[in-house]
């Protein structure tokens, strides 16, 4: 029987990620995750936009640094954002095709993840919108990149809404829904075509 | 006026030998700390989490109950983790410390610290 091509690359670190849950246990592994999205996001590029649609527009071509670390979300007004491909998603097709089964104990650092903590709030993450070991690590990401951006000379805030499963499932982070001031069934339509959805706001200062 | 978690963790200072008290998130975010020394808590607490983590899993591994208290000692002073319910307590001494004392007033401040959080 000839196994499908994968990239190994991809296998390794689902084991590593594997490997740390199982020797650190799931909250330990959580953060951990966590710091390395948040470090990894403190490096991404600061940049000054004159506008929310110069915002948008450096998005399709690839000059938001939001963009170069997960690819082109599109905008869904509101400041709204929906990425049609998680970055992560042949990471799992990868291990899954290599080892012919889903790697086990990550749905615990997922529920670990939608806990209400401290340092969620701070960042606007998890909270019930993590679906997955990797959203662990790109909500994270995300956010902390997006300290490094201002639009017309202000900062601004990234607020994780929602995000999907390749298989259909949903998750909603509901007090950011209703901290951000949209509508839970904008994010649920807006999660029937893409991975995830997000909110960007400008802060008054 | 009600005591601060802070308030309550600076108490732990004025134990002889103890230089850095913080109180961890399991996963490794510092809630709150205080400290006569210069002190890195991003990196304490990433430590500390991934100790106690490493500690219970191994007790989970020989069915020997939840983690209480963990001590580390050093050429240069002392550690001692606590478990203080969803979160865990971190005290770090000089190597003068009386390790008993410092054990003992953790096991005696833990309840009233667990309120606070």
């Amino acid at each position: 029987m000839v196994k499908k091509v994968v990239d190994i690359s991809h296998v390794v670190f689902m084991e590593l990620i594997r490997t740390i849950i199982s020797t650190i246990g799931v909250p330990a592994a959580k953060g951990s995750l966590m710091r390395i999205a948040i470090n990894a996001g403190e490096q991404s590029e600061e940049v000054e936009f004159a506008s929310f649609d110069d915002f948008v527009a450096a998005i399709e071509t690839l000059e938001n640094p939001i963009a170069c670390m997960e690819g082109k979300a599109e905008s869904l007004g509101d400041g709204l954002f929906g990425l049609p491909k998680c970055p992560f998603a042949s990471l799992l097709s990868n291990y899954t095709d290599f080892y012919g089964k889903a790697p086990q104990g990550f749905e615990a650092i997922a529920d670990e993840f939608n806990k209400g903590n401290p340092m969620n709030k701070k960042l606007r993450i998890g909270s019930g919108a993590g679906v997955g070991p990797f959203c662990v690590f790109h909500q994270p990401m995300r956010s902390q990149a997006g300290a490094n951006i201002k639009i017309g000379g202000k900062k601004i805030n990234i607020f994780q809404l929602g995000c999907r499963t390749g298989s259909g499932k949903k998750a909603f982070a509901n007090e950011f829904i209703e901290e951000y001031g949209c509508q839970y069934e904008i994010v649920d339509k807006a999660l029937d075509t893409y991975m995830c959805c997000y909110g960007v706001k400008v802060l008054e200062e | 006026m009600a005591k601060t978690l802070k308030d309550a963790l600076t108490e732990f200072l004025n134990i002889d030998g103890v230089n850095v008290v913080a109180v961890i998130g399991r996963d490794g975010f510092v809630i709150e700390s205080s400290s006569t020394v210069k002190l890195d808590t991003d990196a304490l607490g990433a430590v500390v989490a991934s100790a106690i983590g490493s500690s219970e899993v191994m007790g989970n591994n020989f069915t020997l109950g939840g983690l209480t208290q963990y001590l580390l000692e050093f050429d240069n002073g002392k550690v001692i983790i606590a478990a203080a319910g969803e979160y865990i307590l971190t005290l770090i001494t000089d190597q003068n410390a009386v390790i008993g004392s410092v054990r003992y007033a953790v096991k005696k401040g833990i309840a009233g610290l667990v309120k606070l959080l």
